[in-house]
């Protein structure tokens, strides 16, 4: 006991500047959360017509939901999202010669009723050339629109659904039934959500 | 913003001091999934430095082994770097094919917490995330120093902990430090003197892969004098200079499932620490300022009778 009572000062000193530090470590901060998502759509061509169309629908709703439920965000807390790029490469190309193709990507979305608008307009892009690559194309207004129109509408609570789609419109040299354009290209759509959340933070000083 | 002390949040600020270093850890990772390469590198470097000059610091608060007398310590220390306004912005670059590419002064880990937005062709727009807006770092690790055989002490840093699915992810720390008095083979010695060398692994968090989100390595190797002036309840200034190394590997996850993997240039600086140290019979307090490659300061407290 005797030894308790030497050490009580030594001790409660101790404690004190645990506690103290304790209480003062944790700050309250508003931080502004930056999710990035990604979706993507393929589509194969194997064709004799340079003038060809194909669609696909694009999974926007899903990733978004995903990206805010990995997050661990309630879909309140999000402030905002958005389209931040498009890219589109080549995936597979069977090599025999080079095409220059021309064309749109043109989008759609259920939210309005504005129907297909330009998202992309690609001219003469080299089909070797984006083998393997994720070239970022020049985004058109409209299509930027639909997209985070869309968006918005899923941060609403709709459910819209929004399709890609290609509309080629020429290809250099025209391909013939002897020799057809064969080819798989990749479009990714990256978009961010952002959302504010309060943390308790560690800044003791 | 202050907020009161509450039981709770001193239960939780408590559980902190241990794990001051892990700042809001999930959102360390969702804030670094907008961001690849030099953007992460350039995200994370404040906290990289921070965590290097805290690590490699508090490691010794005297040079004073004895030949042969037992000599026990548990400390606690507070390692602390103060941030500044260059540390809370870098230049960042756009990701995800936004066109045109642009550059903007991006808040760091430890910047802002508001976002910047830049807008880019066809109104698309790229955000940079914001930062935790901190002041300070501040690492609090505990330590067992055993010493007083063969003029030889032995140091322990060790703290684990996993904190399931919360914010904080889990901790593990381990450090092992050997120093030996130089001054025993000194005919007289005015002063104590002694060298030694310290070595740590801190990891922080964990992916979403179940990997560590942050792995650090550190190491120092230095020697350090002393004095102590009292007899009973002793002051002792201390001096000590090392050569301190610090790497720091991320690894996190993109949403495409992809583990991005930076590697932060591994740095080495020469570290000046300067303090004093109080002997108060079982209770021994230190204060201690580092000039290094970032400069920092350590608190320490230890319980034991290293001061005799």
């Amino acid at each position: 006991m005797k030894t308790i009572l030497r050490f009580s000062p030594s001790l409660l000193l101790a404690a004190l500047l645990v506690g103290g530090l304790a209480s003062c470590i944790m700050e309250e901060k508003v931080i502004e959360l930056v999710l990035k998502g990604e979706t993507s759509a393929e589509f194969s061509y194997n064709d004799t017509n340079e003038i060809y169309q194909e669609e696909t629908f694009i999974e926007l709703s899903e990733k978004i939901a995903e990206m805010i439920d990995d997050a661990g965000l309630d879909r309140d807390k999000i402030a905002s999202a958005f389209v931040v790029g498009v890219e589109y490469g080549v995936t597979a190309f069977d090599g025999t010669h080079d095409w220059a193709i021309s064309g749109d990507i043109t989008i759609d979305s259920t939210h309005d009723a504005a129907g297909f608008v330009p998202l992309v307009t690609y001219t003469s892009q080299s089909i070797q050339a984006a083998l393997g690559e994720r070239l970022p194309q020049t985004l058109q207004a409209g299509g930027v629109d639909a997209i985070n129109g869309a968006l918005t509408d899923f941060l609403a609570g709709g459910t819209p659904v929004v399709t890609l789609r290609i509309e080629n419109g020429d290809v250099e040299p025209p391909p013939n039934a002897g020799d057809p354009i064969v080819f798989t290209w990749q479009i990714w759509l990256t978009i961010q959500v952002t959302g504010e959340e309060t943390l308790d933070v560690p800044d003791p000083f | 913003m202050q907020r009161a002390a509450t039981p709770r949040r001193l239960l939780a600020g408590g559980i902190l001091l241990m794990l001051a270093a892990a700042p809001a850890v999930a959102q360390i990772e969702d804030q670094l999934s907008a961001y690849t390469g030099d953007n992460a590198t350039g995200y994370m470097q404040p906290l990289a430095d921070a965590l290097g000059a805290s690590l490699n610091d508090g490691a010794f608060a005297s040079a004073h082994i004895p030949r042969s007398a037992f000599r026990a310590g548990l400390e606690v220390r507070l390692m602390g770097v103060y941030f500044g306004d260059d540390d809370r912005t870098f230049r960042a670059g756009t990701e995800g094919g936004f066109l045109p590419e642009t550059t903007a002064n991006a808040p760091t880990i430890v910047g802002d917490g508001d976002a910047v937005v830049v807008d880019g062709d066809g109104g698309a727009q790229f955000a940079f995330p914001g930062g935790l807006d901190l002041n300070s770092f501040a690492l609090v690790v505990p330590q067992l120093r055993v010493g007083g055989i063969m003029g030889t002490e032995a140091l322990l840093r060790w703290a684990s902990f996993e904190a399931g699915d919360s914010e904080l992810g889990k901790i593990d720390l381990l450090g092992i430090g050997l120093r030996h008095s130089i001054s025993q083979y000194l005919p007289a010695p005015k002063f104590d003197l002694a060298a030694g060398f310290l070595w740590q692994r801190f990891n922080i968090g964990e992916n979403s892969n179940g990997d560590d989100l942050i792995s650090t390595n550190a190491f120092s190797i230095g020697a350090q004098a002393s004095k102590r002036f009292g007899k009973v309840i002793s002051a002792e200034p201390f001096v000590g200079l090392s050569m301190d190394t610090f790497s720091m590997d991320l690894q996190y996850e993109q949403d495409n499932e992809d583990l991005i993997d930076v590697e932060f240039e591994k740095t080495t600086n020469m570290h000046l620490t300067l303090g004093l140290g109080l002997n108060l019979k079982v209770l021994n307090l230190s204060a201690a300022y580092s000039i290094a490659g970032n400069n920092s300061f350590n608190l320490g407290m230890s319980l034991g009778n290293l001061g005799f």
